[in-house]
């Protein structure tokens, strides 16, 4: 199993992904404006996306209410921004510890409950949370939400303005790589190769000796963190959040991107992400109901390919996840 | 002043029991549909939806409001064998799956609703314009109709459960797959009438209620709220859990609503929800293990 | 184990040279896929955005908003496009969510290159565009009726050619408390639109000698009003109610249940986009705040006809070719404010965005006087805040129509401005 799980090491997109890096550190200054935009979406929902994946494809726990992190870590690098005047830096870690004490909460109610039960309860956690923001309108803003001025970013003695359209791309690529780099070392660590064990069979874990309800909740922690570190990156490109950023289709999109890229690949739901933003972005004008499209995406990879075009492919090539 | 709160309360009371009867109806087919093949019907919301959309339909073409309810839920049934064969038969045991599968079934029938009948909210005429004088104000009769019509339908479905030999065999399949299978009894069968069953009565539901809420294609999503709350409250795959929880829920969030705020009622609803779920996720008269 | 490595870098190296292939294809690809779709960057066409809201909750409002507005730029490009040069629409869906309406502006600056917006009919969309407005320096012509998308959440870019709800409210209270009723009810949707109505209703009322008895804050969606219905006061004579669509329908419907002796006033929003003549009693001798009439016979002016000829909408104020109630007093104002876009490029002599600034000092005060161009009547708008004031009127349903009680000169709905964009720097 361990020479199996050698093999996760991503050797062969060991030079794809350095190619895409460096194509995305040039081409910040170089592209369009628009398709600059668009990146930076796409960046920022390659986190969430990723994110998801440590829980869904990772350690096998599917939620339907990731949401309720996003928002609040949107919620929480605006509201310090704006009413309390913290800095960027302050605002954003204390958002996504934020992020990380609701997960241990929440978590520990969560984490022990069956497939089913568990994804009832993230519905019903998300809910609460959309709910409550539609309702302290004078804290959310509700469902018209909050607008807010970015604070710059302070680094050394120098401070960077995210309106500045380049200043904010490289920002939101920072994360996106480290992102990226940690979650892989998590991966292939042994705290990684246990959740692996666990998602193949959670059973035989348990009877090697592991406390399956820690790991499960130390994936739970980990990936609501980086979910919210998403939702602080989009209060801050949009410079606005609502209660619409807790809302279930916020949850179901990384979903839909883990689904349709592959998970437990980490880089799958990038590909879901481009794939999903790239036709939103393009069809949305002419086919205003390209949900059905949508919806029937998620239908029909479900059947061909449950572990998504990134499982499809290497299980074309022969390669294991 | 006090007297005031008072008929405000029963009020709130008799509406919440004339709409517990209804959500009641609706939510059955969820609690079979999750408690026999684990499938979590985030389309439930749609089926309800088309329900009320096809008897506007009935309505307008053929001028009879009663032959368009029957026609939304034969139809609607039939819809509902179509998409288990094809798209949920596969992804049965599956939980996660089935909220996938369910949710792209959501999407789609949504945007084909809103291609089609339009973003038109529409009203539709009372079917019995006569009011009842109760508490001196004119209460429409044709709620008091819609409740009693959906009181005779759950005894219609019990009777259904217990007095004929698919009704066993659907109560069998969800005591134990394996035992009923083993007894000879048709699962996979069983399986694609139940959802037909429970896509019906969403769509009954919605048809009943059309006049009363009025037709919208996104009026499904808060219709998935309840009818899940209650289901987990009820316990899956109990009538008569489904039928208690919703008459316990609905009259006490319509008796909250005064004294809180909506969105805050229905929060205390969602965390009593969680709460049998952590505690008790058989619910308070589950049949599933 | 030798094999086992051969084989291991041969998928390797085959792997990574179709990646790299697939990767330069795909780039290619790329490229010309976008330069293809891109728009040719032609500096002729002055090229409009325009942010409908075509899904979600307010397809109403956003069908009948871009119907209008293609009509009017078809109209402009028929009579000669504005200074030679001819006019582009572009439409984009924000679902009427907000997340997904702040995406799609920057598309429409960004990747479209559009001169000038025209937005949403939500006014939460509006607030959150706002300052997008000002960052990527596009002028706005938002038309959700929040008061404060221009006050205090607005900015220089963002202007209005509609009303906003202190203005509607301020125009017909008078009559209101004069004539209706003394003792009101508020109802309102209980979100922001909603209170807006109520606070400034509340505002009004007493300086015309009338009395609000209560307020009443419904949640959207809610299905049943009763409960909240029989809070209202004995003493109540008149009600003013601020819903639409299913609420409004499901509000008169319980009004008439538990107080059908209340007289009703409202404003347009309530019945917009639903036919009237299917409510029968329910909302029968309703008083009704207009700001366009959606009956011919009621506002017959030679603009009003040639309007309606041009956009395609028949005297009832639906669509001719599909019969479907159109938001009629709500739509005007894409058409008028694509003329004001249009009145304000050749007064100022603007050429590209780079003549912002200009193009924005002659909006700042400008008048418009009745005409094809602006057929719902004289307005101005002020320079402080952007906002436009027009004359209102005061409907009355009568045998199911909205006929009209009274014209309401613009004087009366004119209130202090509460910023001052003109000191702002551009």
């Amino acid at each position: 199993m361990s020479q199996r799980l050698m093999e996760v090491v991503l050797r062969p997109t060991s030079l794809i992904l350095p190619v895409i890096l460096v194509f995305l550190i040039v081409m910040g200054i170089l592209l369009p404006s628009s398709i600059r935009s668009l990146l930076m979406e796409i960046m920022i929902f390659s986190i969430y996306g990723m994110a998801y994946d440590i829980l869904f494809g990772f350690s096998n726990q599917f939620s339907y209410g990731q949401a309720l992190f996003f928002g609040v870590g949107a919620y929480g690098v605006l509201l310090l921004a704006l009413n309390l005047n913290a800095d960027l830096w302050t605002a954003m870690l204390v958002a996504v510890m934020l992020s990380l004490v609701f997960a241990f909460v929440l978590g520990i109610l969560a984490v022990r409950l069956s497939e089913a039960y568990f994804v009832i309860i993230s519905v019903i956690f998300n809910m609460v949370f959309y709910l409550l923001a539609l309702d302290w309108t004078w804290l959310t803003g509700g469902d018209d939400g909050l607008t807010f001025t970015v604070p710059p970013i302070p680094l050394g003695f120098a401070s960077y303005s995210v309106y500045d359209p380049i200043v904010n791309y490289y920002f939101i690529l920072f994360f996106v790589i480290a992102t990226y780099l940690i979650l892989k070392r998590i991966i292939d660590s042994p705290l990684g190769k246990i959740l692996v064990s666990i998602r193949e069979n959670e059973e035989r874990a348990e009877f090697l000796g592991y406390n399956v309800i820690r790991y499960k909740l130390i994936a739970y922690i980990i990936s609501a963190m980086f979910t919210g570190l998403s939702g602080t990156l989009y209060a801050i490109r949009t410079r606005y959040a609502s209660a619409d950023y807790f809302s279930l289709i916020m949850s179901a999109d990384p979903i839909i991107w883990t689904l349709i890229g592959g998970a437990g690949t980490l880089i799958g739901p990038i590909v879901g992400v481009v794939i999903l933003r790239i036709l939103t972005y393009y069809i949305s004008v002419w086919w205003r109901n390209y949900f059905i499209l949508i919806g029937g995406l998620m239908i029909l990879v479900l059947r061909v390919s449950p572990k998504g075009i990134v499982g499809y492919i290497a299980s074309k090539i022969g390669v294991k996840f | 002043m006090l007297s005031e709160l008072l008929m405000r309360m029963i009020f709130s009371l008799t509406n919440g029991i004339v709409w517990a009867l209804v959500i009641a109806l609706i939510a059955l087919g969820l609690s079979f549909i999750f408690g026999l093949m684990e499938i979590i019907n985030v389309a439930h919301g749609e089926l309800y939806m088309i329900g009320a959309v096809l008897s506007w339909y009935g309505l307008v073409w053929f001028g009879n409001f009663w032959l368009g309810v029957i026609m939304a839920s034969l139809i609607v049934g039939i819809l509902g064998i179509v998409l288990e064969r094809a798209t949920l038969r596969p992804v049965e045991g599956r939980p996660a799956h089935t909220v996938i599968v369910t949710i792209g079934l959501s999407y789609i029938l949504q945007q084909i609703v809103l291609a089609t009948f339009g973003g038109w909210p529409q009203k539709m005429p009372d079917p019995l314009p006569v009011t009842v004088q109760f508490l001196n104000v004119k209460y429409p009769g044709y709620r008091l109709l819609v409740a009693g019509l959906s009181a005779f339908a759950l005894i219609g479905v019990w009777l259904f459960l217990h007095r004929t030999s698919l009704g066993l065999w659907i109560r069998a399949a969800m005591q134990d797959k394996e035992m009923a299978s083993a007894m000879g009894i048709p699962v996979s069968r069983v399986y694609m009438i139940t959802f037909s069953i429970g896509a019906m009565l969403a769509a009954l539901g919605g048809a009943l209620a059309a006049p009363v809420v009025q037709v919208f294609y996104l009026m499904g999503l808060d219709i998935l709220s309840v009818s899940f709350i209650v289901v987990i409250i009820g316990g899956l795959g109990s009538l008569k859990g489904t039928f208690v929880a919703s008459l316990i829920i609905n009259p006490l969030e319509g008796i909250m609503i005064i004294l809180l705020t909506p969105t805050e009622a229905r929060i205390v609803s969602l965390i009593a929800m969680a709460a049998v779920l952590l505690v008790r996720p058989k619910g308070l008269f589950g049949v599933i293990k | 184990m030798g094999r086992f490595l051969k084989s291991r870098l041969g998928i390797n190296k085959l792997m990574a040279g179709l990646v790299v292939c697939v990767i330069v294809a795909a780039a290619v690809i790329g490229y010309f896929a976008y330069s293809l779709m891109k728009p040719p960057a032609s500096a002729q066409p002055i090229k409009i955005g325009f942010l409908g809201d075509l899904t979600g909750a307010l397809a109403v409002y956003g069908y009948s908003n871009q119907l209008v507005l293609s009509a009017t730029i078809r109209k402009i490009n028929a009579e000669g496009g504005i200074g030679g040069r001819s006019v582009e629409l572009y439409i984009e869906d924000t679902e009427t969510k907000v997340a997904t309406a702040v995406l799609r502006m920057r598309k429409l600056i960004e990747y479209y290159d559009v001169d000038f917006i025209i937005g949403s009919q939500h006014s939460g969309i509006n607030i959150a565009t706002n300052p997008i407005a000002k960052e990527l320096r596009t002028v706005t012509f938002q038309v959700g009726e929040a008061s404060e998308i221009t006050a205090e959440e607005g900015n220089r870019y963002v202007f209005r050619i509609n009303n906003n709800v202190r203005e509607q409210v301020l125009a017909g209270i008078e009559y209101a408390v004069k004539n209706v009723a003394e003792k009101w009810v508020t109802i309102v949707a209980d979100y922001s639109w909603g209170w807006s109505n109520e606070e400034e209703f509340r505002r009004y009322a007493p300086e015309f000698g009338g009395e609000v008895l209560k307020s009443l804050r419904i949640p959207l969606g809610t299905k049943d009003f009763m409960p909240y219905l029989i809070q209202i006061p004995d003493e109540a004579e008149g009600v003013f109610y601020a819903f639409f669509f299913a609420d409004f329908l499901s509000l008169i419907r319980d009004l008439n249940a538990v107080r059908p002796d209340l007289k009703h006033y409202c404003p347009i929003c309530a019945p917009e986009g639903i036919d009237t003549e299917e409510l029968g009693e329910l909302f029968e001798g309703a008083y009704v705040l207009s700001w366009f009439p959606r009956y011919l016979s009621e506002y017959d002016t030679q603009y009003n006809r040639e309007f309606r000829v041009a956009v395609g909408i028949d005297e009832n104020g639906k669509e001719v070719k599909t019969g479907s109630t159109l938001t009629l007093s709500h739509s005007w104002s894409v058409w008028e404010a694509m003329y004001a876009i249009k009145r304000a490029i050749e007064e100022s002599d603007w050429k590209s965005k780079e003549d912002n600034s200009d193009l924005i000092k002659t909006l700042e005060g400008i008048e418009f006087k009745e005409s094809i161009e602006f057929p719902q009547g004289d307005k101005f708008i002020r320079a402080q805040d952007h906002q436009a004031f027009m004359r209102h009127f005061l409907m009355q349903v009568v045998n199911g129509k909205l006929m009209l009680v009274k014209v309401i000169p613009i004087e009366m709905a004119i209130y202090p401005p509460e910023v001052d964009y003109t000191k702002e720097p551009f």
